[in-house]
């Protein structure tokens, strides 16, 4: 976890969960080590970016809510859908990688995913 | 504001690292134009920061067989990757983009790039390429300009930076997403909104339609 606790400062409790970002910095870090180039990520004081509104300040208690609303449905999610969503977003699997994996149609994947999303993101949007 | 948008499967392949170098670099790019889409990548982010905190200690051990928590763990910080420096390249191309450009093309200055002719008005840098035509290219075309129609060899995704060309499945600006399928057939013509800059990405190269043009590709190709 060095790389995390090195990047400690970049954290942002406004903008994520602790979990999000760690996520993303152990992501970040593993595209760099395995594909030996940087990770293409927007790039906050680009003169070109469009910056959509900025969260409300309680943004953060909403977020609270909303991974602990996000966890409940992930436990409630079928096995085959979580099993597909833990693939593609924690082994970083394309969709035709994990066809292939799970002897499946692409289709069915795909469908799965999706059918997944909708149910988690009903869980995120605000009640 | 961008009217066309990458899929939520892009966006998720995008978040979990499963997308390849010029794609990211699209994404990335299409994103710094694209608040909306921004928005959705962090619900995906945090969909991946549930999971991942779910499956912590199992976590990513397929990635390419290694895993990924230990990976992060080991290895120091690397040093500074180099950014594209300054120039008319980061003028056009969001930061992202312009380092992926940058990187390849070695210049900042899209004067200094290799242009290599592709139609009347129309002018194209490879950045990748295979024996069979461009994967990965920067696309430069005058307002008026007509691409030759032809069809997709894979799935094609085209970020368009500056000005903006139409064809028959609409009008695409600034920061737009075209996601065209290989089935898809089409003539883009670019409109009267100044030189038209779009960044290309596709597994395997366009296919021109009708023989006069695709001699010429064939030619132009070498």
């Amino acid at each position: 976890m060095t790389q995390v606790w090195l990047r400690a400062d970049t954290f942002d409790d406004k903008k994520a969960s602790a979990s999000t970002w760690i996520f993303t910095v152990a992501r970040n870090r593993f595209i760099d080590v395995v594909r030996k180039s940087k990770r293409s990520e927007i790039d906050i004081n680009d003169p070109l970016l469009v910056r959509g509104e900025t969260p409300a300040p309680d943004a953060r208690i909403d977020r609270t809510e909303r991974t602990d609303r996000l966890n409940d449905a992930i436990s409630a999610l079928p096995p085959d859908q979580s099993e597909v969503l833990q693939l593609v977003y924690m082994n970083g699997m394309k969709q035709q990688d994990v066809a292939d994996r799970l002897s499946i149609p692409l289709n069915t994947v795909k469908s799965r995913l999706r059918l997944a999303l909708e149910k988690l993101r009903k869980n995120m949007e605000p009640v | 504001m961008a009217q066309y948008h990458p899929s939520e499967d892009l966006l998720a392949a995008y978040v979990s690292g499963a997308a390849d170098e010029p794609t990211e670099a699209l994404i990335a790019a299409h994103l710094t134009f694209c608040p909306e889409c921004q928005e959705a990548a962090s619900r995906h982010e945090e969909i991946a920061g549930a999971l991942f905190e779910r499956f912590d200690g199992a976590v990513a051990e397929t990635r390419s067989g290694a895993n990924a928590i230990t990976q992060c763990a080991i290895d120091s910080v690397s040093a500074d990757h180099k950014g594209a420096p300054p120039g008319s390249l980061s003028e056009i191309a969001p930061r992202p983009l312009a380092d992926y450009i940058f990187a390849r093309a070695g210049a900042a200055d899209l004067d200094a790039m290799k242009w290599t002719f592709y139609g009347p008005g129309i002018k194209r840098a490879i950045l990748v390429g295979s024996r069979d035509g461009a994967l990965v290219r920067l696309v430069k075309a005058r307002p008026g300009a007509k691409f030759p129609d032809h069809h997709h060899g894979s799935d094609e995704l085209t970020l368009v930076l500056t000005g903006a060309y139409r064809d028959h499945t609409g009008r695409y600006g600034v920061g737009d997403v075209q996601c065209a399928e290989a089935s898809l057939s089409h003539q883009p013509v670019i409109e009267d909104e100044g030189v038209c800059y779009a960044f290309v990405v596709s597994e395997k190269p366009a296919i021109p339609k009708g023989l006069t043009a695709k001699i010429v590709q064939r030619v132009i190709r070498g």
